[in-house]
C-alpha cells in the first residue's frame, strides 16, 4: 500500500514536468493584439468625433466650399447702411478674438477659443492632440496661477480632449502604426504632463481618462511588439527588446514604449 | 465595450498557457496549437461581445471550447489520431541545455509519450488534475459529470498511465 503511494506520488511529479511546456511570449502577445485589433477597429469607427457643428460644417465644405461661402456675403458691402456695422463687426471681432486666445476655461470667452481652435485645426487624431497639449498647458496655468474659479471648467475641457485625442490616436494605432508611433511621444508627454499637475494638487484629474491614456499606449506597445517579431534584430536591439517587454509585462506602459523608441532609433 | 476588452485581456491573460499546453499536447505541433489555441480565444472573444450572452465559468467555458476546436482539427483533416512517438519535443525556456536538464528533458518526452496513448478522457483528467491542478469540482464542472465519477476516473487514468511508462 505505501509502495503504491509512494509510486504515485513519483509518477505526479514526472507528470508535472509537463508543466514547463509553455507558449512563446511574442507569439502570446501577437494573439492578443490581433484579437483585440479588430475590436479597436470596431470602436474606432464609432467613436464619433466631439467636434464643433462650425468645425464639421467647414470640413465638409472643403476649401471651395469655404471662399464661396464667404464671397456671398460681400454682396451686403454694396450697401452703405452696411458698410459701418460690418467694420463694427470685424473690428469688435479682432479684438473678441485676441482677448478670446488669452482665456482659460470657465472665462466667458473661452467657448470663442475653443470654438475657433475646433474650426481652424480640424479634428484628425494630431489635431486632437494637439487640442489636448493646449487644454494641458491651460490646466497648468490655472494650478499656477491658483484660479480655482477655473478649476473645474479646466479639468473638465482637459479630461474631454484627451478622451477624443485617445480615441483619434487609437484610431491611428490601427490604420497607421508607424504614425502613431511618431506621435506616441507627444502622448507620453501629455500623461506626463498629467501626472505633474496630479501631483501638485494631491489628487487624480480622472480615472477613466487615465486608463483610457494608458490602453492607448499600451495597444502601441503590442503592435510594435508585433512587428518586432517579424525583423530581424541586432542584438543590441535584442536586448532593448527584452527590457521592453519586461516592461511591458510590469505594466510599464511609458517605458516599454520608450524601449520601442530606441530600437526603432538603433534600426540601420 | 471597453469592459468587454479589459475582461478579455484579463481571461487571456490568466488562461493562455494553460489553453495552449492542453492543446499541445493534444496535437504536439507548437504550429497547430498556436493556431487552434488562437482560435479558442477569438471564439471566446466573439462570444464576450454577444449582448446579453455571459459566461458563468469562463474556466469550463474555455476547456470546452479547445476540445471542440481540437475535434474539429482532427475531423477536418481526417485524422484520428496523432502519434507524438513521431514528433520531437519542443522545450522552450528551460535554460541551458547542462546533462541534468538533458534527463529532464528525456523524462518529460517519456511521460509526453505515454500520456498520448491514453484515452483522450484520461488524456484530459490527467492534464486538469495534475499539470492544471484542477480541483475536482472544477473538473466536473468542465465535462459534466459528478465529483465522484471524476475521482474515479482520475485514478484509472493515472493507472492507465503508469502501465504505459512501466
Amino acid at each position: 500500500m505505501e509502495h503504491d503511494m509512494e509510486q504515485e506520488k513519483n509518477l505526479v511529479q514526472k507528470i508535472s514536468l509537463l508543466k514547463d511546456i509553455q507558449p512563446k511570449s511574442n507569439w502570446v502577445l501577437y494573439v492578443k493584439t490581433r484579437i483585440l485589433a479588430d475590436y479597436e477597429r470596431i470602436y474606432a469607427d464609432a467613436g464619433v468625433g466631439h467636434e464643433s457643428l462650425i468645425g464639421q460644417t467647414l470640413l465638409r465644405q472643403g476649401f471651395g466650399g469655404r471662399v464661396g461661402h464667404l464671397v456671398s456675403y460681400l454682396r451686403y458691402l454694396e450697401k452703405p447702411a452696411f458698410v459701418l456695422s460690418a467694420m463694427t463687426f470685424l473690428v469688435l471681432g479682432g479684438v473678441g478674438y485676441q482677448v478670446s486666445q488669452n482665456s482659460l476655461p470657465g472665462d466667458a470667452l473661452y467657448s470663442l477659443r475653443s470654438a475657433i481652435e475646433r474650426a481652424t485645426m480640424g479634428s484628425d487624431p494630431l489635431a486632437s492632440l494637439e487640442i489636448a497639449q493646449r487644454r494641458l498647458e491651460d490646466l497648468k496655468k490655472v494650478v499656477e496661477g491658483n484660479k480655482v474659479r477655473n478649476l473645474s471648467s479646466a479639468t473638465q475641457e482637459f479630461n474631454q480632449s484627451v478622451e477624443t485625442a485617445t480615441k483619434g490616436f487609437l484610431a491611428l494605432v490601427e490604420n497607421e502604426p508607424k504614425k502613431a508611433l511618431q506621435v506616441s511621444r507627444e502622448l507620453v508627454q501629455l500623461q506626463r504632463g498629467k501626472t505633474e499637475i496630479e501631483q501638485t494638487l494631491g489628487a487624480s484629474l480622472g480615472e477613466e481618462e487615465n486608463s483610457e491614456l494608458q490602453n492607448a499606449t499600451r495597444i502601441l506597445v503590442e503592435m510594435e511588439f508585433a512587428d518586432l517579431t517579424t525583423r530581424t534584430l541586432s542584438a543590441e536591439q535584442e536586448e532593448l527588446f527584452k527590457q521592453a517587454v519586461s516592461a511591458y509585462k510590469e505594466q510599464r506602459y511609458e517605458q516599454a514604449l520608450e524601449y520601442v523608441w530606441l530600437i526603432a532609433n538603433n534600426a540601420d | 465595450m471597453e469592459e468587454t476588452n479589459q475582461y478579455f485581456s484579463q481571461l487571456y491573460d490568466q488562461y493562455i498557457t494553460r489553453i495552449y499546453r492542453f492543446v499541445y499536447l493534444k496535437v504536439s505541433s507548437v504550429e497547430t496549437a498556436e493556431d487552434l489555441s488562437s482560435e479558442v480565444f477569438l471564439r471566446l472573444y466573439k462570444r464576450l461581445r454577444e449582448p446579453g450572452r455571459e459566461i458563468q465559468n469562463p474556466q469550463a467555458f474555455l476547456y470546452q471550447i479547445a476540445r471542440n476546436v481540437v475535434a474539429d482539427h482532427y475531423r477536418g483533416r481526417r485524422v484520428t489520431t496523432i502519434s507524438i512517438e513521431k514528433t520531437t519535443i519542443e522545450i522552450e525556456d528551460i535554460g541551458d541545455p547542462t546533462q541534468g536538464q538533458a534527463e529532464v528533458n528525456l523524462e518529460m518526452d517519456r511521460i509526453r509519450q505515454a500520456l498520448s496513448q491514453l484515452q483522450d478522457d484520461y488524456q484530459n483528467l490527467i492534464i486538469w488534475r495534475y499539470i492544471d491542478e484542477l480541483t475536482v469540482p472544477e473538473i466536473a464542472q468542465i465535462i459534466g459529470k459528478s465529483e465522484g465519477n471524476i475521482r474515479v476516473g482520475v485514478s484509472r487514468a493515472l493507472e492507465a498511465l503508469r502501465e504505459k511508462i512501466t
